[in-house]
């Protein structure tokens, strides 16, 4: 047998070749999950969300909700037979609220009906009392009043605090990062059916079949094996049906298992954007100390960010911008804190880059001070910093203890300099800008260094690690 | 997650048996077919189970191998692979005969394949370890526009260099490039969440929430792959993950719009400028730096 | 049930069900709700799921589908729609082609098709049948696949995955495409069942509880109306299709101007440019939009093609939107508008139509029946939108102005803002200070310090109160330096900004 890494031709691999399913996405075959064929007596499901962001539930009445004509079953925390937990690990997500409601929009209970319309009609005949409790909306109120989800986390690497003091330039600032909604074109959906025995069979448009598999066991009270997860394709996740697809997913086959009748859950736009996480606001303080020639000493970051009303992924999340937080320069010292905020909104949740991107441009923002400071193309101040060359005698070592022995961003930068005509344009720009009273335009070179993918198995030791195709 | 992971895997497995794509069938993920898996997350699509696909391969080859082998009584080592062909010392058969041969001489023709990522480790109590298997770089020049009168700008032209090893298939992993770039300049720029005090989300439709649209990509786009990329650790055909890094590159928008609030004339502060740079943002903060300078 | 029967002009009865035609094949759909849209019907009545479901508003363009009809001259004209807030009943006489009905013989794709696939244009695939179905409208059109207008043909259509790089080039390639013989053959059989379909009765569709009534001619239309001043009058559809979508509210009875023969034009008159109540977007642009290529601009971020092509200029109106891109525009213009009830019409300046929020000048039984838009107004006229985002966005600041100078001198001004007030409002205090001054820069730079005399505007999710103050002071400087000929590019404008890359 020969080796294809080897002497045989790897002709199909490194090759620009159409994607699979293109011929079906633009003829309109490519099947999503609401776009399977369903039996004619499946039921639609709609969540019924808190009104507030943070109360006491004092009473339910779903009673007219029931009674409408066209509703199957509604379904409240009571209904579940296993585990009110739709959490990722840290159990701290219910699919039903229970005696508190947690953020604004939060399920709270779901009506199953012949159709979504019936659905729709009958919600607002529910009769749900609260008594509100002090919410805490954004990241200032969560530092003020010390809301966390865990104590602070430090990575800290050399000797900040002096080389901060020592340092010729010192300055301090801050930068506000917004959240990003996933947008997804396809929204969070689920089919589940029930099977012989205690079998049942969900489709859904998830990111990790695995985790559905076993969180609807769990919450059905059933062993893994009774569960089949099936997913054919998503129209788009970007980390946003990592574990939000659990509720869909879970309150789906709850409604098959207690109707047994298919039962279909398709969020909405609104629903969507109301009921799900998304990436994590961040407010990053920094301090830096630095030299005339841009060399940096010392950094102190500061991340401050927004978690939502439970972990959901928020640890690792945290790590990994913490990880990223001195992106591809080779800061010697350098101490990251990270507050872990706990508020009354949607949970957040991964977004690709995983927190990596708000600890690169915290850091981004540092380079862009620093070179504003000293009156020099941030360009400079960068190749200042970069992590060694991995032909490099010696490497570079990250905050948190790995060596970076594989950076070829200089190789990067100085290709990227020519192919993109830097200097020329540069300078030209600077004439437009000088020239132009209300009009300015500026370009900026901008390196990043990125990272694999491990966060999840650190973090999350009851995943395995497996992964395999027929 | 189906932008192209699929694909990439068939071209492995292809790859492995010499096989024409089409003779690769993609199906459903089920976990009554493969148990235990990892989300598809982090970019580690490719990267785990394209190995994981080409060990399940390398099982079914092997034992495909060692049976035509006894069967032609020659070495294992003799059979090859090759155009849909497998070479058996003197004879060929096609694909679809040599495992005909192979089902009635009772071969087990399916396999599962398993990877995990080898020389990693983390200590969560210290935050120290080896978290990553390899690092991927990148890295873009963004030009933007800026009207001071009314906080509007547009990217005029972005380069982009970035590594992704040796590509596994260029058009998918420029795809990725490019829309993670704009990705990324969509949430520091137009992309705006609002919660009002009682934290009732206010911007939950496209019509209040705004991704980028066709116009809003850079004028002049300009992608490359690194072409000496060639990922030092044994991954997957030496590729390296695409799926997150790209969106970062979109931070440099976010510094062009940064730099052109400096080169407001006569400003000497630093703007301090917070994402996302809405047109909002960028006119109020050029106006606090006019005001800052009288 | 209490729908008054409605007569047709000729006396005979409503027809009480639908004709068009579904990808080549002529369908009769009766027994259905009034609000039924045709996304819905699409996927759940005929499995024909390619179209999808992004938002349900009109904004993401993955529904979109071609609506075909023929013009007077007999020629196929198309229009790409959302289908997600398109009612049933706005199908009557057309041919709607969604994306399962492109293929040719033997399932050959499409050149659109083909295109998409060979630019690598897809990549989780959701959105790419609106996109297919945007081009398509194009290519069928020729109109729309050129470097200068392929944003603006795709501008309806939001894709999350790629940066939509790929998807311009693959519409830019169809250019050189060349078109089957197997569609042009399809398209003269197309032409033939059109014309068999064509009628001019009123239809109206009901499931006993929601009807939808389709009225062929004036006299009918206001009849109606007048008869049940209860009932919603749909035109495009683009914001009373989210009421239902997105508001889940029960519309008895609609009643549709699209089909009303008198209401589809747009009169040339001496004095005035008259746009009726079906006139929509599209239309009203092509036709204004040669005149002033400021108001072109603006249209062209209406919305998108998709939102332009259902929506109509007298529903934006009627709609009452402070926050309306077109009334600063045709206020600025000077334009009136007519109302009517039963035969009674009347017809007032635009901007005294609306009071204050939610409240306009229009008694129970009376609809907006056209807007007259002066024919000469002046070269100085400009329109001015701020939003978020360039395309498919709401104006958080929109101005409309206009100006007259003689002999150096402002001698009359008409500066409009939306955004700025519960209602789109002038800018008196700006106007006052405007008059007799000297046509210069300083002029407007000190006109614009009354803007906050004008306006105290409220903070939301498109703008602070602060910011629109300050963006509106600006506007009007912007104003003017772009008419005493300062170089101050719009960077809305594509080709404007092309020149700007270095």
């Amino acid at each position: 047998m020969k080796d294809t890494d080897g002497s045989a031709k790897e002709g199909i691999v490194h090759k620009a070749i159409r994607h699979d399913s293109a011929h079906k996405h633009v003829s309109g075959a490519a099947k999503y999950v609401d776009d399977i064929a369903v039996p004619p007596n499946t039921l639609e499901i709609l969540l019924g969300q808190s009104k507030f962001a943070h109360a006491k539930i004092l009473s339910m009445d779903l009673s007219q909700v029931e009674n409408f004509p066209g509703v199957i079953k509604v379904l409240t925390a009571a209904d579940i037979p296993g585990t009110n937990d739709c959490s990722p690990f840290a159990g701290d997500d219910p699919i039903f609220a229970e005696n508190v409601v947690s953020y604004l929009g939060q399920s709270v209970f779901a009506v199953v009906a012949e159709d979504i319309k019936t659905a729709r009609n009958a919600i607002e005949l529910a009769e749900i009392k609260y008594e509100e409790l002090p919410a805490v909306i954004n990241i200032d109120q969560a530092l003020e009043t010390g809301n966390v989800l865990g104590p602070p986390a430090v990575i800290e690497c050399g000797k900040v605090d002096q080389a901060l003091a020592k340092s010729k330039n010192k300055l301090e600032g801050k930068i506000i990062l917004g959240g990003q909604e996933h947008f997804y074109l396809e929204g969070q959906a689920a089919f589940a059916i029930a099977g012989e025995d205690t079998d049942i069979v969900v489709h859904c448009s998830t990111q990790h079949p695995t985790e559905i598999q076993h969180k609807v066991a769990m919450a059905l009270g059933l062993s893994n094996h009774d569960v089949t997860v099936i997913t054919r394709r998503m129209g788009g996740g970007f980390g946003g049906k990592e574990s939000q697809g659990n509720l869909p997913a879970i309150v789906a086959a709850l409604a098959a298992k207690l109707t047994g009748r298919p039962a279909k859950l398709i969020y909405d736009r609104d629903d969507d954007f109301i009921l799900t996480g998304k990436r994590h606001d961040f407010q990053i303080s920094y301090k830096v100390g630095f030299e005339d020639n841009g060399l940096i000493n010392s950094v102190i970051v500061d991340q401050a960010m927004r978690c939502g009303m439970s972990w959901d992924l928020s640890e690792a999340i945290a790590a990994r911008a913490m990880c990223h937080a001195e992106n591809s320069y080779f800061i010697k010292n350098m101490r990251i804190t990270s507050h872990r905020l706990k508020t009354n909104t949607q949970s957040n949740t991964a977004f690709r880059g995983f927190g990596g991107p708000q600890g690169i441009v915290g850091m981004e923002r540092v380079i862009d001070h620093v070179a504003h400071h000293l009156n020099v193309d941030p360009l400079l101040v960068r190749e200042r910093n970069f992590y060694p060359h991995k032909t490099s005698a010696t490497h570079g070592i990250t905050p948190y203890g790995q060596t970076v022995h594989d950076c070829i961003i200089q190789d990067i930068i100085s290709e990227l300099k020519k192919t993109s005509d830097y200097a020329d344009r540069r300078k030209d720009i600077e004439k437009f800008n000088k020239n132009s009273e209300f009009f300015k335009t500026r370009d900026f070179s901008y390196s990043c260094k990125v990272w694999d993918f491990l966060q999840c198995k650190l973090f999350k030791p009851s995943r395995c690690t497996a992964t395999c195709l027929q | 997650m189906g932008q192209g992971l699929n694909t990439k895997i068939a071209q492995i497995v292809a790859n492995e048996f010499q096989l024409p794509l089409d003779a690769i069938k993609i199906t459903a993920t089920s976990t009554g077919k493969v148990p235990n898996t990892s989300a598809t997350a982090a970019s580690s699509g490719s990267d785990l189970n394209g190995m994981a696909a080409k060990n399940a391969a390398e099982k079914i080859k092997s034992r495909m191998a060692e049976y035509l082998a006894a069967e032609a009584q020659i070495k294992p080592e003799a059979i090859a692979f090759e155009d849909g062909m497998v070479i058996v010392g003197a004879n060929s058969y096609d694909f679809a005969e040599a495992v005909r041969r192979c089902y009635m001489g009772r071969i087990s023709l399916s396999a599962t394949g398993f990877y995990s990522t080898p020389k990693v480790h983390w200590d969560p109590k210290t935050f120290k370890g080896r978290p990553f298997y390899y690092f991927a770089y990148g890295a873009a020049c963004s030009e933007v526009a800026l009207d001071l009168l009314t906080g509007e700008n547009r990217i005029l032209r972005a380069d982009i260099l970035h590594d992704v090893g040796k590509s596994l298939n260029p058009a998918i992993d420029i795809g990725q490039i490019e829309g993670g770039y704009v990705q990324g300049a969509g949430w520091l720029t137009t992309e705006e969440l609002v919660w009002d005090s009682k934290g009732k989300l206010l911007t939950h439709a496209p019509s209040t929430y705004k991704i980028p649209a066709c116009s809003d990509r850079p004028l002049d786009f300009r992608v490359q792959l690194f072409s000496e990329g060639e990922n030092c650790e044994d991954t997957i055909h030496r590729s390296k993950a695409v799926g997150e890094p790209p969106l970062m590159l979109g931070t440099s928008v976010l510094m062009a719009l940064s730099h052109a609030l400096q080169s407001v004339n006569g400003s000497s502060s630093y703007p301090n400028l917070n994402a996302p740079a809405t047109p909002e943002r960028l006119l109020m903060q050029s106006v606090g730096l006019d005001q800052a300078n009288v | 049930m209490d729908t008054l029967p409605i007569v047709g002009a000729d006396g005979g009865d409503v027809r009480n069900y639908l004709t068009f035609i579904l990808n080549g094949k002529t369908q009769r759909v009766d027994n259905i709700a009034g609000d039924m849209t045709l996304l819905k019907w699409l996927r759940n009545q005929k499995s024909l799921v390619g179209s999808k479901e992004g938002c349900a508003e009109g904004d993401c363009g993955a529904c979109t589908v071609a609506i075909v009809k023929t013009d007077d001259t007999g020629n196929l004209t198309w229009r790409s729609v959302n289908a997600c807030i398109v009612f049933m009943g706005m199908l009557e006489g057309c041919a709607v082609i969604t994306v399962e009905g492109l293929n040719g013989p033997d399932s050959e794709l499409h050149p659109c098709q083909k295109a998409l696939i060979d630019f690598h244009g897809s990549q989780c695939g959701f959105c790419t049948p609106g996109f297919v179905m945007s081009l398509f409208t194009a290519w069928s059109n020729k109109h729309g696949l050129m470097a200068e207008d392929i944003d603006d043909t795709l501008a309806g259509n939001l894709c999350r995955c790629t940066g939509y790089r790929p998807i311009v080039e693959a519409g830019l390639s169809l250019k050189n495409a060349k078109q089957p013989q197997w569609e042009l053959d399809r398209n003269e059989i197309l032409k033939k069942e059109l014309l068999k379909i064509k009628s001019s009765e009123p239809v109206e569709i009901t499931n006993g509880k929601n009807s939808f009534s389709v009225p062929t001619n004036y006299e009918d239309f206001s009849t109606t109306y007048a008869d049940q001043p209860s009932s919603t009058i749909v035109s495009g559809a683009t914001d009373i299709g989210l009421w239902v979508t997105k508001q889940n509210r029960n519309l008895s009875n609609m009643i549709w101007t699209g089909r009303v023969k008198e209401f589809s034009k747009i009169d040339q008159q001496e004095d005035f440019i008259i746009i009726r109540p079906a006139v929509t977007h599209q239309e009203a642009m092509e036709k204004l939009g040669s005149k002033w290529p400021t108001i072109n601009a603006l249209w062209k971020r209406f919305g998108s093609v998709q939102v332009r092509n259902s929506g109509t200029v007298c529903g934006n109106l009627a709609n009452g939107s402070p926050i309306g891109d077109l009334p600063p525009a045709l206020i600025a213009l000077g334009s009136l508008i007519e109302l009517t009830n039963r035969n009674k019409k009347r017809k007032l300046p635009l901007e005294e139509f609306f009071i204050e929020y939610g409240r306009q000048d229009r008694h129970s039984g009376e609809y907006v029946s056209g807007v007259f838009v002066p024919n000469k107004s002046g070269n100085n006229f400009r329109c001015y939108k701020l939003s978020k985002r360039f395309d498919q966005d709401i104006s958080a600041v929109m101005m409309g102005a206009n100006l007259s100078v003689e002999k150096t001198k402002i001698t009359k001004a008409t500066i409009c803002f939306g955004g700025m007030a519960g209602t789109p409002k002038r800018a008196t205090e700006v106007e006052k200070a405007l008059l007799d001054q000297p046509f210069e820069p300083q002029s407007f730079i000190k006109a614009s310090k009354n803007i906050n005399k004008d306006f105290d505007p409220l903070t939301d999710v498109r703008g602070s109160a602060d910011y629109r103050r300050k963006a509106a002071q600006n506007l009007v400087m912007k104003y003017g330096y772009e008419l005493t000929g300062s170089f101050v590019p719009n960077l809305a404008d594509r080709n404007q900004v092309e020149n700007l890359v270095s």
